[in-house]
């Protein structure tokens, strides 16, 4: 039984490097047993039981490191101790990219990564605010991604991060991509010189994805939470990620992405745009105001305008033709095979701005549209109420995730939801978005087309063709790739549109004609 | 140069730095701790970065990390009473420092919640230590859980019969025991010692036998390891343990979780290894008392 023995003298090892170091050592190719302790006698003692304690071990003090490896051959010792002191040597040995390490406590997984700056928090809402206050206390920026944490919290949190000059992202923050690496839902965009702000998870990622597409590139993409333009939190964030970009040397150009703010924030918002000396696209979708804007800022009242803006402003050129407009063959195409009574549209969306943006370009031809997440009160849908006239359903949100993974992970809800959207007869249209990238659902689309066809053969059932309009949003460099996709959907008879913007559009032309 | 500013630290260690003419060297370095050692005391004291939680002899500065800074062991260290610093590779100022004092609260007139630490540590303790690892271990690892385990019931059953030259004799052999900076024998006996020194608690009486045992270790464990026994049986730890005695005397569940999860991630297996030693010294207060 070859063992190879080490003494390091006065060496002290933190005990979290120690452990990791013997657990390596033990799977080493042809180590029976391998270990790292203190040279106390107590250690020794345990050592002299096995028949293991060696000269030089025996000589070994308190404040010494014994290296012990124990080999199936004695050729493999020397080579297997030489790894077991690389591994010491480097602490903590560099987790592979797919390597994973668990920590029980925010405090331990600080302790024993020294160099990181920025924490990811998804707990029970119940939790967030402590964890990330915690974080802030040790000086982590932080992405917050749960949600249901009380607004005094968000606003404590952002004063504190404020304060220490670090990034609050979040609550309810899903998506951010700092320095190139992409956290919660994002996708696989190019690097580029043109910033995110956004206050939509969702929205964000889809002007990311279209700067992608029309050849441009993201430098950094800073979500802040959905409520940081709201009223109370007044936009805390938002400002302070409009002054990190500007001082950002990889960004050139600044776009804010977010729902209708709050009138206040909003000016605020504004304000600071215009203050600054970088070019800022601002795309509030269903924003009304028609004030002109100011020198510096671009307004956009759709995603795929702000990216086109974006791109434009940051002197990049696309690497593949974008149609500005829909190919509205598609709808003329559609509305000849539809029924006199099939008039309303049904969007059924996994991403809350794309469903917003869908549901305010309808809005600017038709009065009759409902929805879960309609300001109109009187418009308003309770998640389990059934559709009327023109509903655009955002399935990601509060009201149907209580208790359920979100739609982009898990399509259930979805599902049970076209079922009965393909039952009524004055259905012309279901829009559907499919969110590829990082923590989405492995293969979105796959996991409906079952339920696409089935919803389609119960419509030819009973004699009516039912048009389904689909917008993958992702990249050609996301798992699954978007052109992956959407040669899925296309073989299934789903009509496809190129972008969210254009999702909205081609919807409310194919019933433009007998619609209220 | 790391230039960094002191935050709180234990008020002694404040006082004495203020008094100006510390010399020290460095004795040990780490990612977010540096230990020093004193040239006229030969005591250690620490120098911790931000999140690190107040301690002993310990100054919390607002630095990161100590990753690349250029301390090196062997450093001379001088303080004049404003600046602490380590020849050209750190300058901590001592003008904010806000002093600390480890206060372990008095024994409640109820119970301690022993049960809920034994759950504690159930659910979330790390494995390794004295919280036995996954089966099957190679057989260094697997011959010492069986001595920690042996040493640690021996001493516990020593002590609740009363039997102090035994217990003396079981406590040598868990210090020094375990693969650690802190071997999981040491970690043991901070809890176990952190419990007896509460004032008032039921096991009170069991200080001078944990004293003596700490005080003739000295040549069986690490500085870094005795430094930490040496204070606990004092009652003096580390502000996340002592946070977390005073949230189980007052019953408060949510200090509880919040302190006990804290104390839980202290080193590998550490935290584990001194809630368990809490825990006995919990477990023998309730015998005491029915």
């Amino acid at each position: 039984m070859p063992i190879r023995t080490l003494v390091k003298k006065n060496t002290y090892v933190d005990s979290v490097s120690l452990m990791t170091v013997s657990s390596r050592a033990n799977e080493l190719v042809g180590v029976h047993q391998a270990f790292a302790a203190m040279g106390t006698p107590m250690n020794k003692e345990v050592l002299r039981d096995l028949s293991l304690l060696t000269e030089d071990l025996e000589q070994a003090d308190t404040g010494d490191l014994m290296l012990v490896i124990d080999t199936a051959d004695a050729e493999r010792s020397d080579g297997a101790l030489e790894e077991l002191e690389a591994l010491l040597e480097h602490k903590r040995p560099a987790a592979g990219p797919h390597e994973e390490t668990t920590y029980k406590t925010f405090s331990s997984a600080v302790a024993a990564n020294a160099e990181a700056n920025l924490a990811v928090i998804s707990v029970n809402g119940a939790y967030a605010a402590r964890e990330a206050r915690q974080a802030l206390e040790a000086g982590l920026h932080v992405l917050l991604f749960s949600d249901n944490v009380a607004i005094e919290d968000e606003l404590a949190l952002k004063r504190l991060a404020h304060d220490k000059g670090l990034l609050m992202m979040g609550p309810d923050c899903g998506t951010a991509i700092i320095n190139g690496v992409a956290l919660c839902f994002a996708n696989a965009v190019r690097r580029g010189n043109i910033a995110l702000a956004g206050a939509s998870g969702t929205g964000s990622q889809e002007v990311s994805v279209r700067i992608d597409a029309l050849g441009g590139g993201i430098s950094q993409l800073i979500g802040t939470g959905g409520r940081d333009l709201s009223e109370e939190v007044g936009g805390l964030m938002m400002l302070d990620a409009m002054r990190a970009l500007e001082a950002d040397p990889d960004t050139a150009v600044v776009v804010l992405v977010s729902k209708p703010p709050a009138a206040s924030v909003e000016a605020a918002m504004i304000a600071e745009a215009a203050r600054m000396e970088k070019p800022v696209v601002v795309c509030f979708l269903g924003r009304s105001d028609a004030a002109p804007a100011p020198p510096g800022v671009t307004f956009t009242h759709t995603t795929d305008a702000a990216a086109r803006a974006a791109t434009r402003l940051a002197g990049a050129s696309g690497d593949r033709p974008q149609p500005p407009e829909p190919d509205l063959a598609i709808a003329e195409a559609a509305r000849t095979r539809l029924h006199r009574e099939q008039r309303y549209i049904r969007g059924l969306f996994c991403g809350g701005t794309l469903c917003d943006e869908a549901m305010y370009l309808a809005l600017e031809r038709h009065a009759d549209v409902y929805s879960n997440i309609q300001k109109d009160p009187d418009r308003r849908l309770a998640a389990q109420a059934p559709s009327r006239a023109h509903t655009f359903l955002d399935l990601g949100d509060d009201d149907f995730t209580n208790g359920r993974p979100h739609p982009m992970i898990d399509p259930s809800t979805r599902i049970a939801r076209l079922r009965q959207e393909a039952e009524d007869p004055e259905v012309a249209v279901i829009a559907m978005d499919f969110i590829l990238g990082y923590g989405s659902h492995d293969d979105p689309v796959g996991a409906m087309l079952p339920a696409i066809a089935d919803a389609r053969e119960r419509a030819a059932a009973r004699g009516r063709h039912l048009e389904i309009l689909g917008y993958v949003l992702g990249t050609e460099r996301d798992r699954p790739r978007i052109g992956e996709q959407i040669d899925k959907l296309r073989e299934a008879g789903v009509s496809i549109a190129e972008s969210s913007t254009h999702l909205g559009l081609l919807a409310r032309e194919l019933v433009a004609e007998g619609s209220a | 140069m790391l230039r960094a500013e002191a935050v709180s630290g234990d008020a002694g260690l404040v006082s004495r730095l203020h008094a100006g003419g510390f010399r020290a060297r460095v004795h040990s370095v780490f990612q977010r701790v540096v230990n020093l050692e004193c040239a006229t005391t030969g005591r250690l004291y620490t120098l911790a970065c931000a999140g690190v939680d107040n301690a002993p002899s310990t100054l919390v500065l607002d630095a990161r990390t100590f990753g690349n800074s250029g301390v090196r062991p062997g450093a001379r260290v001088e303080c004049d009473g404003r600046t602490l610093v380590s020849e050209s590779a750190l300058a901590v100022s001592l003008a904010r420092a806000k002093p600390w004092v480890a206060t372990l609260p008095e024994w409640p007139s109820g119970d301690m919640p022993v049960l809920w630490l034994r759950e504690l540590i159930d659910r979330c303790g790390t494995r390794g230590g004295i919280k036995r690892g996954p089966a099957p271990e190679p057989p260094y690892e697997a011959h010492l859980t069986r001595r920690i385990g042996d040493a640690t019931s021996s001493l516990k059953a020593a002590l609740q019969a009363g039997e102090l030259s035994a217990a003396y004799e079981h406590g040598t052999r868990l210090i020094g025991l375990g693969r650690g900076l802190t071997p999981a024998g040491d970690d043991y006996l901070v809890g176990l010692s952190t419990i007896c020194s509460v004032p008032g608690s039921p096991v009170g009486r069991l200080r001078p036998v944990m004293a003596r045992l700490v005080r003739d270790s000295a040549d069986r464990t690490n500085d870094i390891s005795h430094a930490a026994m040496a204070h606990a049986i004092e009652g003096r730890v580390r502000e996340s343990i002592a946070e977390l005695v005073d949230a189980m005397a007052r019953d408060d569940d949510a200090g509880m979780q919040r302190w006990g999860e804290q104390v839980i991630g202290i080193g590998a297996t550490s935290g584990t290894d001194i809630l368990a030693g809490m825990l006995a010294g919990l477990e023998l207060s309730e015998a005491e008392r029915n």
